[in-house]
């Protein structure tokens, strides 16, 4: 049994699923977790996560942005701050705002929390295109 | 004895503001439920975020600035959760009241800066002069995550910069659709409680960290902290609802009660008049014998 918990403070997006394997945005890079892996506990960047149900031949993926990841021998909790499914992603909407966190990145000068939530803000926006078109 | 037109009046424009009012506590009936949805939504989040500090903190032995009580106590930060818009009932002023008495018997030994959230509490504080280091209005638009955070990160930044030694929250905490409760909890430094650590066992000590566990629980308690404020903004705002949707609710029965008493007297006034009448007609019958 390895299963998976996705939670959000607006959501419980996945609650005791059995999978086959999870890749997470983790700290060091991606990361793909398999049953089996050793105790683990890190910080999850911004970027997509994917899943396989087990039984289902599909991937399922998940626009997430900051969080925190934590491997047990029964599976993986996923806390995330932020967090989208493909379906909800508006590509003009992404677009429109990489574009302006890009002008405000270019143009303004910005205190180092509002650089971080710019830069933040745009890398939400690409992985958001990206999970809509892969 | 008042004119028959007069009532009449009363009576229609008392059962216009009842129309309103019957509109208004349905509106935050279905307001509320979203809001306690919300809130139950965030559970889950909540708990497995504070354990796994918990376990980390117990695990590890490590500390933070975030998670230590300061000894001498000096400058004070006090977050004012109201809301924007009135006729809740005793909802903004209990807060306002209960922060204003904190206010009158600290001030002396503590140096208190506010910051508002919600104009009603903004306002009756610029009322008595005193200005918040921050305001934050406009919160029709549903509270989110997103915007609790904004707010916590510029706090916890001022606590780090040893700006403030302890940061409170005064806001209504959700009870129940009747029952709100004034609270004022202390948010920072954050407390850990190291119990339930030892409930879950299966906490491995020889866990991989990546990065180090000083670091990721430095990330998580900011997280927790954005966590606790949105927590205690969507109680506000599950109050607000509840505590609108009682003052409506009584408003009505007032405004039937109203408008039976004044159907009563607008038939007794008209019964008299109609027996005034039908005396006069006898009587001038009477005297044309």
């Amino acid at each position: 049994m390895f299963k998976l918990n996705l939670l959000t403070p607006e959501k419980k997006a996945v609650f005791d699923q059995e999978i086959t394997e999870v890749t997470v945005p983790a700290y060091a890079g991606e990361v793909t977790i398999l049953p089996g892996h050793s105790p683990m506990i890190t910080t999850l960047g911004t970027g997509i996560l994917k899943y396989r149900i087990k039984g289902v031949d599909k991937t399922h993926k998940a626009v997430i942005s900051w969080g925190y990841c934590e491997v047990t021998t029964e599976g993986v909790n996923v806390l995330a701050e932020f967090m989208q499914t493909p379906e909800e992603v508006s590509v003009a909407d992404s677009e429109k705002a990489v574009a302006t966190a890009e002008k405000k990145l270019a143009t303004e000068i910005l205190t180092d929390a509002e650089f971080n939530l710019t830069v933040n803000d745009a890398a939400k926006a690409r992985a958001a295109m990206d999970v809509v078109k892969h | 004895m008042a004119n028959l037109k007069d009532i009449r009046l009363r009576i229609d424009s008392t059962k216009n503001t009842q129309q309103i009012t019957k509109a208004m506590k349905l509106v935050s009936a279905a307001k509320l439920r979203k809001a306690q949805n919300n809130i139950q939504n965030m559970r889950p989040y909540a708990l497995t975020l504070k354990q796994v500090i918990a376990n980390i903190a117990a695990t590890q032995k490590v500390s933070h600035p975030l998670m230590m009580a300061r000894r001498n106590v000096k400058n004070v930060l006090l977050i004012v959760l109201t809301s924007d818009r009135g006729l809740a009932g005793a909802f903004n002023s209990g807060i306002n009241k209960f922060a204003e008495k904190y206010h009158a018997e600290n001030k002396s030994k503590v140096n208190i800066d506010f910051i508002f959230i919600g104009k009603r509490g903004a306002d009756f504080f610029a009322r008595k002069n005193i200005k918040g280091i921050e305001i934050f209005t406009k919160l029709e638009k549903d509270i989110s995550y997103a915007l609790a955070s904004t707010i916590a990160e510029s706090v916890v930044e001022r606590f780090l910069n040893d700006k403030y030694d302890e940061v409170r929250m005064i806001y209504n905490e959700f009870k129940s659709a009747i029952s709100q409760k004034v609270t004022c909890e202390t948010l920072l430094p954050i407390e850990v409680d190291m119990s339930e650590a030892a409930s879950l066992t299966k906490f491995n000590a020889d866990m991989i960290f990546d990065p180090s566990p000083e670091k990721i629980i430095e990330e998580l308690l900011k997280k927790n902290f954005n966590l606790q404020l949105y927590r205690a903004m969507s109680e506000s705002v599950a109050s607000e609802h509840g505590a609108r949707m009682t003052a409506m609710e009584n408003s009505s029965n007032n405004a039937r009660d109203m408008i039976s008493k004044l159907t009563l007297t607008y038939n007794k006034a008209r019964q008299e008049k109609i027996t005034t009448e039908l005396t006069e007609i006898v009587s001038g019958a009477e005297s044309l014998k």
